[in-house]
């Protein structure tokens, strides 16, 4: 018995000895994302990875940024990160759009998550640029990255705009955390207010009420849960689909005497 | 000993004393608790009568059985109903095997999928007395395969055809058998084709078509006194129309495999037993292609699959008890989905039954003694585990919009227990009393159900994965009068079901289907209460004359007294019989009453009571060889429906009909 527990102990040593080997297969967190640019923030020496779940659209975008150190290749998985939207006009104005950065400065699974909502696509309009900010705690260096990056119209809004009675510009856009499918889905909507060209804080004193509806069908679906204002500044809710197919999610916004606002955003549940 | 305490003693006549149809001129003794059926193709006169028109099909026979009748949807493929219950409360087996239609809206009761060709009998049990194949409030119908038969004929067969004018419709059937000393085989095998039918005003009734393929075969071998037999079946049917409904079947396919181990030598306390292993599987697909002014398009296939094992035997005689039992397991695993199709937009696809499965393991025992000479008493009871389970995927996730906390699992215990006492009075008068208790586990539909659009309220249905097993505590009281020229018998039943189960609008939500009013939601009510009588009389007036007649009533209401839907009215089929030498002559009255005792909230309308006479013709020549027959049904060219068909939908109008059937 001795000998076996002996026996038993070794042979655990060396298997947990392989089992932390640096050649161990690491999960790429970026799987499944798209990358949409990379550049080297000059100043600090960090090699800047845009990527997002989709190509750029003008909506609500789930941005994510990896960095690696430009010598040593290490992962940078701690970092202030700041991403400044910017379209350049034709004409040469400039304006920003709403952003979400990245809370704290901790990188979940190697990226960076973040939020960008562009508010017009690239094209005739102008063109878009992200500079992202960043800090490179090995040599405590800060620097700037920029890309251009090509954002195109969804098939469908997903994105609107209005104005409150008292002239405040406002933009409404939606967000699935997670891919949409048949049952019960978490729902983001995120409500921004245009302060000026650069500034777009997130407002957070709106009733809103969703209603899912199959316009072909005129049927909606049962049980679902109006989105409600988190800490963040993001509303969630929930949004049942009883089947695939093309949906209308109707929102309207509502807040103390001002007249609601009423629109829907098309979605397609595959 | 243990056993028998758990086994009430109960008596009644046993089985094989009691086959409706007996190849001689004296009369036949009815059970009073139990009916079978004979259905293989003989020429006796009783058996006319349950299987008048020889292209009759399975649901036909059914129809003329004391306590059934059929809810009609389509020509084809109608479901049935034992004293106004139906689907979950009912068992209705083949073979003592479980199998389960695939379509959402019940256009595949399995007796779609049995021909008579197939069949040596039916046997018919009512109330909770239906529970030996499992725990049950309805009934039970078991549909009994022919098996090949061990014969110093080495090769025996009929083949035929049958025409109806009504729909120009055609029936090629055949059957054999093949024996040796040691092995036998058999086949049986049908084809059906017919048009839409003329109903009694001329019009034609629009989607009534049908087509339909049957082949079933089986192997016996013997070893020794035992035998082990391996059977199939096989039935497709195509383009079958059900007028009432907004879709017609494209496909419904249905496979059965089994096995089975036939020992009849004494071993231990169990004198005798079969075990068989079956497995058979459904797939069903609706279709709209066929229809005008369809809104959209829509594919809607189903498939369910069963499969099962089963005991069952006697015990040796203790003393004077006569014990059987049957143990058995079985798994069905369904799935029902609907792709709609838009113009110019994306499919919609949802499940309407989702992919779920449910696992039935169960006891039953059951035991017969004589307490005097002229009195027997019988007892018997079962118990069943459910399992009911929903597979992870689309269809759970659909559900949890209305179920959030929805259970992967649930399991559910089902009882039943029955005593019939039987008292001969004097010579000629025979009683019965049944008491019993019994309970049903809810079906896949009023479990899960997603939206299944109801065609008579225009309601779409949602299934319930909280509902409780329906209750029945019913009560049977039967007399026959019987001597050698005339036997009449009547049974009045009560039954009362706690924990009912039906389904109530819920005005919050609201519906898919386009055009339906509203969503209903299935639950349990307090309860329902049904009663009502079968009478059947059969009469020798002399050695060529004979009349048969059987009348059945239900009344059936919930706690408040309202009506409960798809109730018949009373129902009478009379035949007047004259056999001479090779000819035998029918004709019949079928009529009902007026039903006015209506369910409006599910769509109902009171129908009117109709008579319809109809005529038939047999003679059999070259030594019995060969058969010909013929007649007309619907005499008089009447335009009417009865209360259980769907959308009033008118039944044929005068139809001719003959089949030719050589024996060989």
């Amino acid at each position: 018995m001795k000998t076996l527990i002996q026996h038993s102990i070794i042979i655990y040593f060396l298997i947990s000895l392989f089992a932390c080997s640096d050649d161990e297969v690491k999960v790429d967190p970026t799987a499944g994302l798209a990358k949409i640019a990379e550049s080297y923030a000059l100043g600090a020496g960090v090699k800047t990875e845009l990527w997002a779940k989709e190509d750029l659209f003008t909506g609500y975008n789930n941005l994510f940024v990896t960095l690696y150190d430009s010598i040593t290749n290490e992962q940078i998985v701690e970092s202030h990160v700041h991403l400044t939207p910017t379209m350049t006009m034709m004409g040469g104005m400039q304006h920003s759009c709403p952003v979400i950065n990245p809370e704290g400065e901790e990188a979940i699974n190697g990226l960076f998550p973040a939020s960008s909502v562009f508010t017009m696509p690239s094209g005739d309009m102008g063109t878009w640029s992200m500079q992202i900010r960043v800090h490179n705690h090995v040599n405590e260096k800060f620097g700037l990255a920029n890309f251009l990056v090509d954002v195109k119209s969804p098939v469908t809004p997903r994105i609107k705009s209005f104005q409150t009675e008292s002239g405040r510009k406002l933009f409404v856009s939606y967000n699935f955390p997670a891919t949409t499918k048949i049952g019960i889905n978490d729902i983001e909507v995120a409500v921004f207010e245009m302060a000026n060209a650069f500034e777009f804080p997130l407002v957070g004193d709106y009733q809103i009420s969703l209603e899912p509806e199959m316009p072909s069908m005129e049927h909606g679906s049962p049980n679902n849960v109006n989105p409600i204002v988190d800490p963040d500044g993001l509303y969630r809710g929930k949004v049942n689909f009883t089947m695939t197919g093309d949906w209308r999610l109707h929102l309207t916004l509502r807040r103390g005497d001002d007249t609601p606002q009423s629109f829907y955003f098309d979605v397609t549940i595959h | 000993m243990k056993t028998l305490i758990l086994i009430l003693l109960v008596i009644a006549w046993s089985a094989a004393n009691a086959q409706v149809n007996e190849p001689n001129d004296s009369l036949p003794l009815i059970i009073l608790s139990e009916i079978t059926v004979q259905a293989s193709g003989e020429t006796d006169t009783l058996q006319n009568f349950f299987r008048a028109n020889r292209s009759a099909t399975t649901e036909d026979i059914l129809s003329r059985v004391e306590g059934v009748s059929l809810v009609r949807r389509g020509s084809y493929g109608q479901e049935p109903m034992i004293h106004g219950m139906s689907a979950g409360q009912l068992n209705v087996t083949i073979d003592g095997m479980k199998m389960f239609g695939a379509c959402t809206d019940k256009m595949d009761p399995i007796s779609i999928y049995v021909e008579p060709q197939n069949l040596q009998g039916i046997t018919v049990m009512k109330g909770s007395l239906g529970s030996k194949t499992g725990s049950t409030v309805g009934g039970a119908i078991d549909m009994q395969l022919i098996q090949p038969r061990f014969s110093h004929k080495r090769f025996s067969g009929q083949a035929g055809t049958g025409f109806q004018s009504i729909s120009k419709g055609l029936n090629y059937y055949a059957n054999g058998n093949i024996s040796s000393t040691t092995s036998a085989y058999n086949f049986s095998t049908s084809y059906r084709n017919a048009d839409p039918y003329t109903a009694g005003n001329g019009t034609t009734v629009p989607y009534s078509q049908y087509e339909k393929f049957n082949f079933s075969g089986g192997s016996k071998w013997s070893i020794g006194s035992d035998s082990l037999y391996a059977n199939v079946l096989i039935d497709n049917g195509w383009d079958i129309g059900f007028t009432a409904l907004p879709m017609d079947v494209g496909l419904a396919k249905a496979r059965l495999y089994a096995l089975t181990y036939q020992r009849v030598r004494c071993h231990g306390p169990v004198e005798t037993f079969r075990v068989k292993a079956y497995f058979n599987s459904v797939f069903h697909r609706m279709d709209d292609t066929q229809r005008e002014n369809v809104v959209m398009h829509m594919d809607m296939p189903g498939e369910s699959k069963t499969s099962g094992i089963f005991v069952e035997g006697r015990f040796k005689r203790a003393g004077k008890h006569e014990l059987s039992f049957r143990t058995d397991f079985y798994y069905n695993s369904a799935m029902a989905e609907m792709t709609m199709y838009p113009n110019n937009e994306t499919p919609m696809y949802m499940q309407t039954w989702p992919a779920s499965g449910r696992g039935v393991s169960g006891i039953y025992i059951e035991d017969k003694y004589p307490l005097s000479a002229s009195t027997r008493i019988k007892m018997d009871a079962r118990v069943d585990m459910n399992t009911t389970r929903i597979k992870d995927g689309v269809g759970k996730d659909q559900l949890q919009v209305f179920y959030p906390e929805i259970s992967s699992s649930s399991t559910a215990v089902t009882k039943a227990f029955n005593v019939s006492l039987q008292q001969m009075i004097g010579n000629s008068l025979l009683a019965e009393f049944h008491s019993g208790y019994g309970e049903r586990i809810p079906t896949l539909s009023e479990t899960y159900g997603f939206y299944l659009f109801n065609r008579s309220d225009g309601f779409d249905y949602v299934g319930n994965t909280n509902l409780k097993s329906e209750k029945s505590i019913s009560s049977d009281f039967t007399l026959m009068f019987f001597n050698d020229n005339i036997q009449i018998s009547g049974t009045g039943f009560f039954r009362y079901l706690p924990d009912y189960i039906f389904a109530d609008v819920d005005a919050g939500i609201r519906p898919m289907t386009a055009g339906a009013n509203g969503v209903k939601i299935y639950h349990n009510i307090n309860s329902a209460t049904y009663y009502g009588a079968d009478v059947s009389l059969l009469t020798n007036l002399n050695n060529y004359f004979r009349i048969v007649n059987v009348m059945k009533y239900t009344r059936a209401e919930d706690q408040t007294g309202t009506p409960l839907p798809m109730i018949p009215p009373l129902t009478n089929i009379t035949a007047l019989q004259f056999a001479y030498k090779q000819w035998s002559i029918q004709s019949e009255f079928e009529g009902a009453l007026s039903q006015t005792r209506i369910n409006t909230s599910f769509g109902e309308d009171p129908t009117p009571g109709y008579m319809v006479i109809n005529l038939r013709a047999q003679c059999a020549v070259i030594k019995q060889r060969l058969i010909i027959a013929g007649g007309i049904e619907n005499l008089s060219d009447l335009t009417y429906h009865a209360h259980l068909d769907w959308g009033n939908v008118y039944r044929p109008g005068r139809n001719f009909y003959s089949t030719v059937t050589f024996s060989f």
